[in-house]
């Protein structure tokens, strides 16, 4: 199990500020709307929100990996640099080898006309010219066998199509590790994946950080991931920040309603026998409703001038329509932020959401 | 907690759905394709190039020299002659040659589009045909599509012209038996992919018949993709015409199509190069604002920019 | 409870040609093998699985949208395999079907309005346009779409509502049997929750029963009153949904149910079940338990002996050693 320490010392990746918005034939659309947040070496960062919320998005910038009618504000600044402001040249020594990134579709992020040992080892020497092929060879195929992946040296000469969905995300999770890199960001890595593979990826993941250290990004829709793998989490909304927390924390005192709203939405297997949180969760009773968030995430061209989840949302109150309440420290916990003008314990919120009729 | 829970959900239904009118899937296309300059531009050509063709008999009006009439003065091609208002000079007859361009480009034009026309229902239904029925039906009827395709058109057209001299109708055969097939092999290869849509699926499970699906799923959106090929195949066919016309095939005298002028003008290209350029340069022209044409409209079309 | 079941699946099996070519020969693959399950009026049954379960292809096999190989469907008492397709689209009436990704189940080219009247045009072809008219105002009204969607397109909607127009299609006929494949997959959590609680109350409104195919497990246990597990077409464990979450007795069933992440921060939560090895060709024709080869309880007798389904502690499993 990973360690569920919050980040200690000096941030590794900052984003300050963070905007991003997409010129459209039908107007501007700002995805991401100015979001501050660090990671800190050797943690496990889950970010978790639905679609349009922007999660995706804010970590491509940090690569350089956004479309061409995108427009980026504010910071991301790793290793003293501000990533959005980098040339290209400089960028390219960053991308693979001190910051790597792994997709969510395994099936069109390798070339399906090269073999794995010529995709993995362009992956290396593109960083290390000196390195020969022999070399490189011996670091590939111990690489694979590290993601688990049987029979590796034979594999290498394999090409994607004659492996699997949940092999071909290992070998895109070997490349991505292969140059030591100090961040690890996932974009959904297990959302195609069957739920045995993906528990394999999410193991593998788990060893790998422990063993290397370095600090990862798991970008996901999926609750219940962010609680087996991440020692913190941020959840977003309509391109913001709105809770950032321990995990464990945020999921069993969750002060944002947005939070609880998805937290009671998310229905939970419950393996009732062996699992004696049942008690302490009723409402994942099987049978119960589903607390089904009215409504739909907001048009990202026409954004309220108060909190994005006002329409939606049950604890709102009038001022909320009209300003928005920006990330704060809670003031009984400072180490976790709210973006919320409502104070009141997790069960004081969750009863105002659920009661009216 | 009810989903039909209506006051909450109809105001964050109202916030989420576009305020914009509502618009077919046309109708972003026709945006799509306004935005794009060179289309538009392209468009603009081609209008002005039929306009031209449409009104010849105005350049008769405007030079004084009818199509056929020979000038005297100016037997065996004479060049520009701007007072004697032969703008693009004479042919060897004395024909002026900017009056036969314009009703040259008139018959190309025609040609292309009935021959287009044909290319198009002959290449639907085929298309259609295999792409839905499938199996060795399917697998047939390509094969004789690309025994087709091995005809050697130059072949064919110089036997015709032994047999059947010069003929307009040849023209429309041979272009009918090499311009259907890119048409042929488009709609095919739309329609098995929308075989496998779920829509498609969905109406099978509804209970529609065959018929039913073709005609209300599978036609509507096999239509975008048959106009695009249309404006490619028509510069094609334009180009057989041509090709036909050089070889002494098509139209008959006094009639001439721009193809039959740049063959009259190549024999003598080097002594009179007006001759050529006149047509010549308003059959590229003509070419390229329809290449440019359908490259818009498959961009505007492009299911993929949804 | 001892009524006539209203779905009798019996030994249906589904094998259809794939790739091969005059070197290697054709190669059969066995989507769905020898399944047999019964469904009550009134019951929602969830089918389970991952890729390469079959259970798509059972769904669609169901509703003859792909041809059976072997084995019975009777619906009602009536073998739908003998159908022919003609007679079959009088059936379909009777069944609805509700697709994974609700935007590509409609026709991009027609209106909403068009779209949830087609079954009506096909079913009920003497309703004159205002009466149709009327039907699909009645319909997008209890599915809570607005009128105002009527004349607009399926591009312009998000997921969810797109999947609530593709609902209201299917209810429109007045179904008795709702086949739901993956109807929530493609969706947010939180419009996730929208459509199960609409299916829910649907069910309920209309006395429906429901075959409900997912992958999601956890989203299976809000919905189900029984269960059916699969593996390679097979049929692993069948029975009362909270039977199987309390106490899986096959190994898949297990494993399967341990991978499903947790939101569980106690220090006594179970031990995931590791699988070993990649998932085998589906054109395999399994002599023994197809899951023998990744099975942790797996022994000799299990890869020459194929289990069959055996009633164990309230359901039924097909296994050589159950067992929690």
């Amino acid at each position: 199990m990973t360690a569920r320490t919050p980040g200690t010392g000096q941030p590794i990746l900052s984003m300050r500020e963070l905007v991003i918005a997409f010129d459209t034939p039908d107007g501007v659309v700002e995805a991401v709307n100015g979001i501050s947040l660090d990671l800190y070496p050797g943690e496990v960062l889950g970010i978790v929100g639905e679609s349009g919320s922007g999660k995706s998005q804010s970590w491509m910038a940090t690569l350089g990996l956004l479309a061409d009618n995108a427009s980026t504000k504010g910071e991301v600044v790793f290793d003293g640099h501000n990533l959005l402001d980098l040339d290209s040249r400089t960028l390219n020594t960053i991308r693979g080898q001190r910051i790597s990134m792994v997709f969510q579709d395994p099936m069109t992020s390798l070339n399906p006309y090269l073999d794995i040992g010529t995709q993995m080892m362009e992956a290396l020497r593109t960083h290390d010219r000196s390195l020969n092929r022999a070399e490189a060879r011996r670091r590939c195929v111990e690489m694979l066998d590290r993601v688990a992946i049987p029979d590796a040296d034979r594999r290498m000469r394999q090409y994607p199509h004659e492996l699997s969905g949940g092999m071909r995300q290992r070998v895109m999770i070997a490349i991505a590790l292969l140059n030591d890199p100090d961040v690890l960001i996932a974009d959904e890595p297990t959302t195609a994946l069957d739920v045995t593979i993906q528990a394999e990826i999410l193991d593998i993941l788990t060893e790998l950080q422990r063993e290397r250290g370095m600090a990862v990004v798991f970008i996901t829709h999926d609750l219940g991931v962010v609680a087996e793998l991440c020692s913190r989490v941020c959840v977003m909304y309509a391109g913001e920040l709105v809770e950032v927390g321990p995990v464990q924390e945020v999921f069993e005192d969750a002060r944002h309603p947005y939070t609880l709203s998805l937290m009671r939405a998310t229905p939970r297997a419950t393996n009732t026998a062996s699992s004696a949180a049942d008690d302490r969760a009723p409402d994942a009773a099987e049978g119960a409703a589903l607390y089904a968030i009215p409504g739909a995430p907001p048009n990202m061209r026409l954004r309220p001038p108060g909190c994005a989840f006002e329409p939606r949302c049950r604890c709102a109150e009038p001022r909320c329509r009209s300003e928005a309440p920006a990330l704060e420290a809670l003031s009984d916990q400072p180490h976790r932020q709210k973006a919320c003008f409502r104070t009141g314990s997790s069960e004081d919120l969750s009863r105002e959401l659920l009661d009216v009729g | 907690m009810s989903l039909l829970n209506r006051t909450n959900n109809q105001a964050a239904l109202e916030a989420a759905v576009t305020t914009l009118q509502s618009r077919s899937l046309t109708q972003l296309a026709i945006a799509r394709f306004l935005r794009n300059r060179v289309a538009v531009g392209a468009s603009i050509v081609l209008l002005i190039l039929v306009a031209l063709a449409v009104f010849a008999p105005v350049f008769e009006l405007l030079t004084g020299y009818p199509m056929e009439f020979q000038d005297r003065d100016f037997y065996s091609g004479k060049p520009p002659n701007w007072e004697a208002q032969h703008y693009l000079g004479t042919d060897y007859n004395g024909r002026d040659i900017l009056v036969r361009t314009m009703f040259g480009m008139r018959i190309s034009m025609m040609v292309a589009l009935v021959a287009a026309t044909v290319a198009l229902v002959i290449g639907i239904s085929y298309g259609a045909i295999s792409g839905l029925a499938g199996g060795m039906v399917d697998t047939i009827m390509m094969r004789i599509l690309d025994l087709l395709y091995s005809f050697p058109l130059t072949l064919i057209a110089v036997i015709a012209l032994a047999y059947f001299g010069r003929n307009i109708m040849i023209v429309f055969v041979i272009i009918g038996l090499v311009e259907w097939q890119l048409m042929a092999r488009v709609i095919r290869g739309q329609v098995l992919s929308l075989r496998n849509a779920e829509f498609i699926e969905a109406a099978r499970a509804t209970g529609v018949r065959p018929f039913g699906i073709l005609v209300r799923h599978i036609v509507p959106n096999v239509t975008g993709v048959a106009i695009v090929y249309m404006t490619l195949i028509i510069p094609e066919v334009i180009l057989v015409e041509s090709f036909l016309g050089y070889l002494g095939l098509g139209v008959q005298e006094p009639d001439t199509s721009l193809g039959v002028l740049i063959s009259e003008g190549a024999n003598a290209i080097e002594q009179k190069p007006w001759m050529t350029y006149g047509p010549g340069i308003f059959l590229v022209v003509l070419l390229m604002a329809l290449n440019f044409l359908g490259d818009g409209l498959r961009d505007a079309f492009d299911p993929k920019d949804r | 409870m001892s009524a006539e079941p209203l779905l009798t699946v019996d030994r249906l099996s589904v094998h259809f040609r794939a790739g091969g070519n005059l070197l290697t020969g054709v190669s059969l693959v066995r989507a769905v093998e020898g399944v047999s399950f019964t469904l009550q009026q009134g019951e929602t049954l969830s089918i389970v699985g991952e890729s390469g379960s079959g259970k798509s292809t059972l769904a669609r096999a169901i509703l003859r949208l792909v041809p059976v190989t072997k084995g019975s469907v009777h619906y009602r008492g009536e073998n739908l395999v003998t159908l022919s397709q003609d007679q079959m689209r009088a059936r379909r009436r009777m069944m609805q079907m509700v697709f994974q990704d609700p935007i590509a189940s409609l026709s991009p080219r027609r209106t909403v309005e068009q779209i949830i009247e087609e079954p009506l045009r096909v079913h009920f072809p003497d309703l004159d346009r205002a009466q149709r008219a009327q039907r699909v105002a009645e319909t997008m009204d209890a599915i809570g779409l607005l009128p105002d969607m009527r004349n607009r397109y399926p591009h312009e909607f998000s997921g969810g509502q797109a999947q609530r127009i593709g609902i209201a299609r299917a209810l429109i006929v007045e179904p008795e049997l709702l086949v739901a494949d993956e109807p929530v997959s493609a969706l947010d959590v939180s419009i996730q929750a929208q459509v199960l609680n609409l299916l829910a109350e649907i069910k309920q409104a209309r006395s429906l029963s429901l075959l409900f195919i997912s992958h999601d497990l956890s989203v299976v246990q809000h919905v189900s009153d029984n269960l059916m597990v699969l593996y390679l077409g097979h049929v692993m464990e069948v029975g009362p949904a909270r039977t199987i979450y309390s106490r899986p007795q096959n190994p898949y069933t297990q494993a399967l149910l341990s991978a499903v992440p947790r939101m569980d921060f106690s220090a006594d939560r179970p031990k995931r079940t590791r699988l070993t090895g990649d998932l085998p060709s589906p054109t395999i024709e399994h002599v023994g338990c197809p899951f023998a080869s990744r099975c942790p309880r797996a022994q000799a007798l299990c890869s020459t002996d194929k289990p069959v389904l055996t009633p164990v502690d309230g359901r039924e499993v097909a296994c050589h050693f159950p067992g929690s």
